[in-house]
């Protein structure tokens, strides 16, 4: 079909004659839509509304309100390198500073090697547990309260620049408080001590000095704080540990002052490692020393019994100190000293288990390191071959230049 | 000079037209409402509704006048789109109405001229009832070209599309009325015979 079949052109003449032309017919009723379109009147412009520009700025003001209240009303959180962290996640600074931004601005940091956790936060106040290391509270935030548990001690603080150290093995406590106030409460603390702005304290071994900014002589940095009081205890050297002995931990060489000043009790003999005489002082009461010693002096006479040759003993006091101290940063270090007695005492199948325990609590560092290639020997003589293999290539994947490298290629062939 | 003579010049009525000048109101409805009128005419066909749509076109203009950017000769042209698109409203409004209520076609022996001959009149009620059927897009088109007898210049400006576009939609129309026709004898005859007067 090339075009259309009928001639629609047709209809334009019969609608002239039908439709068009009744237009005269339509006249009276287009006369009156004339009349009305000249008595409508134009409408007026519209006015401006009034209700908006009040409504408008009492919106804004309700938001506000609404934003305000309910940023009051909530609890503190915390980021960590800008993630959301939850209340009661530990926190270990192992490899760098850690930085814990709350959401009100203060901010703390967790010194490398610190171990800790933020317990409870509420609207204006957060309560941490620092386990071991070094803090940094500072920030603008004036109104937030601190509360930091650490070892037998209870810190509460208002204030924008305080430092907090703790060293659970030398039972140290030191508190800088440049900005604020905070009041210390702990055992033999009675009335607790107040700390205002540029007071420090110093507890050692239950001994507390108390020092205001004019009487230090190390002179403060104003805008961060000096990086540690007492250097923490570096992880020992624990293959050296075990051929010489722990006279040659770092920092055991060093001469430390008791609380009474005096260098004749058990500690002052074993750290001239005179260790039959400071385990001849402590003997009577082992039992009890071990049940209510702190992490530090138990590692202490467990060292003291060990070196002196009392092996039962010195795993008595490794044992309790894992029972108490479970989840403390030297309980793999017990357990991997465990491995090394009942090593020495024959009992391979023992020693591979203490072993296998510090390498899964100390999954890095030199212990884990020392204990994997412990692991493997004692592994390979309790007739454990195919753990001895495993422990063998983990080792040669991650220490392939270790003291045990050589052992574990050999192990490995097999 | 198309104005009235009371008018300074054509700017001079179109600004009285914009303020609402009775008399240039007046002159203005005076001046177009034949060609709204028959505009309305050709897309409804015969429809009772005529005069309210009229009135309806031209309370549309004179709100809209303030806004109207053209010269005095545009105006024919702007009025005549706003009376199709008025008329494309109606036809939308219509089928709603007819979907939800089953309301009955408009009434439409008023509008015709009662001179006409009955034959034809029955030929052009026949015609829309096909027309009717076609889509919106294609009706309006056809319609001012066959009824209206629009030029398809003036039919693709008042429609706002192409002239091509134009060309394409009265060729689908046409092809689509041929279709439809064939169910009505009466109707194909006349359209190949012609008017028997």
């Amino acid at each position: 079909m090339n075009g259309p079949l009928l001639d629609y052109d047709r209809l334009g003449p019969m609608f002239d004659r039908v439709v068009a032309d009744g237009q005269q017919r339509r006249r009276a009723a287009l006369d009156q839509v004339r009349a009305n379109l000249l008595q409508a009147r134009a409408p007026e412009p519209a006015r401006r509304a009034w209700w908006p520009m009040v409504a408008a700025p009492a919106l804004l003001a309700a938001a506000l309100l609404i934003g305000w209240w309910w940023l009051a009303t909530q609890d503190l959180s915390y980021t960590i390198d800008g993630e959301q962290q939850k209340v009661g996640l530990w926190i270990s600074a192992d490899q760098r500073e850690t930085n814990l931004e709350f959401s009100n601005g203060a901010k703390i940091v967790f010194r490398r090697g610190t171990k800790g956790r933020v317990t409870r936060t509420t609207t204006d106040k957060a309560q941490l547990l620092v386990e071991s290391g070094q803090i940094w509270i500072h920030g603008p935030a004036e109104g937030t309260r601190w509360s930091i548990t650490t070892g037998p001690y209870e810190l509460e603080g208002t204030g924008t620049d305080i430092e907090l150290q703790w060293l659970p093995e030398q039972q140290l406590l030191h508190i800088d408080v440049r900005e604020g106030s905070a009041e210390l409460r702990g055992p033999a603390f009675e009335p607790p001590p107040q700390l205002r702005s540029g007071e420090s304290l110093h507890v050692r071994e239950g001994e507390m000095t108390r020092r205001r900014a004019a009487d230090r002589s190390d002179a403060e940095q104003p805008d961060r704080p000096a990086p540690s009081m007492v250097p923490p205890e570096q992880e020992p050297d624990l293959e050296a540990l075990d051929e010489r002995g722990p006279s040659r931990r770092p920092g055991s060489s060093r001469r430390r002052r008791t609380n009474a000043g005096t260098t004749d009790d058990w500690r002052a003999l074993a750290r001239r490692e005179d260790y039959a005489a400071s385990f001849g002082l402590v003997e009577g009461k082992f039992d009890t020393m071990i049940r209510s010693a702190n992490a530090a002096d138990l590692m202490r006479l467990a060292d003291v019994a060990r070196f002196s040759g009392h092996s039962k003993r010195a795993t008595e006091a490794l044992l309790s100190f894992r029972k108490r101290f479970s989840r403390h940063r030297d309980a793999a270090t017990a357990a991997y000293t465990l491995g090394l007695i009942r090593d020495s005492a024959g009992s391979a199948a023992e020693a591979e288990r203490w072993f296998a325990t510090a390498v899964k609590e100390k999954p890095r560092g030199r212990l884990h390191r020392s204990a994997l290639g412990r692991l493997i020997k004692a592994a390979q003589q309790a007739g454990h071959s195919s753990k001895a293999r495993a422990a063998a290539q983990t080792y040669l994947e991650r220490y392939p230049d270790g003291p045990h490298a050589e052992l574990a290629e050999r192990i490995g062939s097999q | 000079m198309s104005h009235p003579a009371f008018f300074r010049d054509e700017t001079a009525f179109l600004d009285a037209l914009k303020q609402r000048h009775t008399g240039a109101v007046g002159y203005f409805f005076d001046r177009y409402h034949r060609r709204v009128d028959r505009t309305l005419c050709a897309v409804l066909g015969p429809d009772a509704e005529i005069p309210d749509l009229v009135q309806e076109v031209f309370t549309r203009a004179l709100a809209s006048i303030p806004r109207f950017r053209g010269d005095f000769a545009q105006l024919e042209g702007w009025i005549t789109r706003i009376a199709v698109y008025t008329a494309r409203t109606q036809i939308r409004r219509r089928r709603t109405a007819r979907r939800w209520t089953s309301q009955a076609p408009a009434e439409e022996s008023s509008v015709a001229d009662p001179q006409a001959s009955p034959e034809i009149v029955d030929a052009l009620r026949r015609a829309y009832t096909l027309i009717e059927r076609l889509p919106v897009k294609e009706r309006i088109p056809f319609v001012l070209r066959t009824m209206d007898q629009m030029k398809l210049e003036e039919v693709a400006a008042t429609c706002e599309i192409s002239l091509a576009t134009t060309k394409r939609r009265l060729k689908s129309a046409r092809a689509r009325l041929d279709r439809h026709a064939q169910s009505d004898p009466v109707l194909v005859d006349w359209l190949r015979r012609g008017p028997s007067s």
